[in-house]
């Protein structure tokens, strides 16, 4: 029998302990109240209250005092039910929609590779475009919205390289090619046009998409929902192997604690646009501290 | 104890947990001031009956558990033996905590979360390549865990879903092995094991040992705990649930 002490490979020493890295995003107080909002709206939802429409002034409080920080390399979930605020924070997040109070600091690098500090809430149009085109990656549950139908995968990949200001043909096209490799399309559907692929394939195609400027930060909205078990399960693994691979942050929404379990390390749980709890994504499915967590969790085992 | 060993790996100090079920408007009470030392070089066993809180106390040293009152001092290891030297489990945040679970400790439990088309060679390897190893080196090491475990070669490719209960144990002791981890918490390592696949885990156990690690472990078999244990750390019977 072989004894274990004497085996030779090399193992390195311990990782420091404290993890002296700045977050790449970091959130505070988040809140997004579509209509007119007024002095009573963010006592009168939330919390016990059981709504997040404002009885006084018939605004919706979306969002409401959202605040994380999420770290390089980190996969963090947003768990909750569909109306919980979960889609406008990643909308937020991807300067798709703006905050009505609160900030979001992104912290990245610039072309040049030097570091480079962002407040989301305060940039201005062209710096949206900018982030959105090279730094973030968005990943919608519905294809239609992260793919153009009406050009080929190739050319969907191709058209965000050339957004990001890829210029050199060869160059797009290699790193298509590498990219349809990564997320399993086959390169023989290279021409053709996603209204022909399956529904794994088209999120397959979406994310290599998103992937294909290098963005450092990757948002992804319900990617798996309403596809098969098999499908889904495939298209966890690529998500966990380019985290792997690239390190490339993540910010995972789903309403489904199967999801959070396998992909995210930490997680936000978040009922009528608040963050109800947080925390290690083990802790909070085996030892959830808030009424509702208890019940989303006990509700799905 | 051991004498030469001043600094323990962990110390846990007065630690108490417990549940608080909202929907049944019911408070339980797991583990009450608890105190104990794990050194390095050494295995404690929990022992108790069955309710009395073992896996529990696990969990809230792994932190799936949020311990309610006590200190978890994990030992940095840079052994000058004083409060500096330790990292207090149950107060540190949750990034710190992600990091030592790469870094510093391995929890073997008797479930397995994995991706369902990973291959058995990759899930032992993955802690090591996520610390940064080379993936050649963490491959290799994983092999020989493997193979000292008697997993036969013709499943390394494979997927442990599909796997068998006590080969999966096996696959799970070999990942929780790969980076010599400075705390390894054993939560029933043996529990769906054969006697010979038993003898293999004990003796993998056993090197971990004399590597240095110090042992945590929940065993079924109290026979275990005479073969392996150079501690016990002995809970009492649960208490009853307040109304």
């Amino acid at each position: 029998m072989i004894r274990m002490n004497e085996l030779s490979t090399p193992v390195p020493p311990a990782a420091p302990l404290a993890e002296t890295r700045l977050p790449i995003i970091a959130a505070r107080g988040l809140t997004r109240i579509h209509g007119p909002g007024c002095l009573r709206c963010l006592e009168s939802t939330g919390g016990t209250t059981g709504r997040n429409l404002c009885p006084h002034c018939r605004s919706v409080v979306a969002v409401a005092g959202v605040s994380f920080d999420l770290h390089p390399g980190e996969i963090l979930g947003v768990m909750g039910e569909s109306g919980s605020g979960k889609s406008t924070l990643v909308r937020l997040l991807h300067l798709d929609d703006r905050p009505t109070s609160g900030t979001a600091h992104w912290r990245g690098t610039d072309e040049g590779g030097h570091a480079l500090e962002v407040e989301l809430t305060a940039c201005d149009a062209a710096q949206a475009r900018w982030l959105r085109d090279r730094r973030f990656g968005m990943v919608y549950q519905n294809p239609h919205l992260g793919l153009n139908f009406q050009v080929t995968a190739g050319g969907n990949i191709a058209e965000r390289l050339l957004t990001a200001g890829e210029g050199s043909f060869r160059a797009i096209r290699d790193r298509a090619l590498s990219l349809l490799d990564r997320t399993e399309v086959p390169r023989n559907r290279v021409d053709h046009k996603p209204g022909h692929f399956s529904g794994g394939m088209q999120q397959r195609l979406q994310i290599a998409r998103a992937l294909a400027p290098r963005p450092q930060l990757l948002l992804l909205d319900e990617v798996t929902t309403g596809l098969d078990l098999s499908v889904q399960a495939r298209i966890l693994d690529l998500i966990l192997e380019i985290q792997r691979r690239t390190r490339v942050a993540m910010i995972v929404v789903t309403h489904d604690l199967g999801v959070v379990r396998l992909l995210a390390g930490r997680t936000l749980v978040m009922r009528h646009g608040r963050v109800v709890e947080s925390g290690i994504t083990d802790q909070i499915l085996e030892d959830p501290q808030h009424p509702y967590t208890q019940q989303l969790v006990s509700s799905a085992l | 104890m051991n004498p030469s060993d001043p600094t323990p790996v962990l110390r846990v100090e007065g630690l108490g947990k417990s549940f608080t079920v909202h929907a049944a408007g019911k408070h339980l009470p797991s583990v009450t001031d608890l105190s104990f030392a794990v050194h390095a070089g050494r295995l404690t066993a929990l022992v108790g009956p069955s309710g009395a809180g073992k896996s529990s106390v696990l969990k809230c040293i792994w932190r799936t558990y949020l311990p309610e009152s006590g200190r978890i001092l994990l030992s940095t290891g840079s052994g000058t033996g004083t409060d500096n030297d330790a990292v207090d489990l149950a107060a540190v945040d949750e990034h710190a905590v992600l990091a030592l679970r790469r870094s510093a400790m391995s929890f073997v439990t008797q479930f397995l979360h994995v991706l369902p088309r990973q291959g058995t060679l990759a899930v032992v390897a993955e802690p090591l390549l996520a610390l940064g190893v080379d993936a050649k080196a963490a491959r290799e090491r994983a092999a020989e865990l493997l193979r000292a475990l008697e997993l036969p070669e013709r499943l390394w490719d494979l997927p442990p879903a599909t796997f068998s209960g006590g080969e999966k144990q096996r696959v799970n002791l070999a990942r929780g092995l790969v980076v010599r981890p400075r705390l390894l918490l054993l939560d029933e390592p043996t529990a769906s094991l054969d006697a010979h696949a038993a003898g293999l885990a004990c003796a993998a156990v056993n090197a971990a040992k004399a590597a240095g690690a110090g042992i945590l472990a929940i065993f079924h078999d109290p026979d275990l705990v005479r073969r392996l244990a150079d501690d016990v750390v002995r809970l009492p019977a649960p208490l009853q649930p307040a109304a």
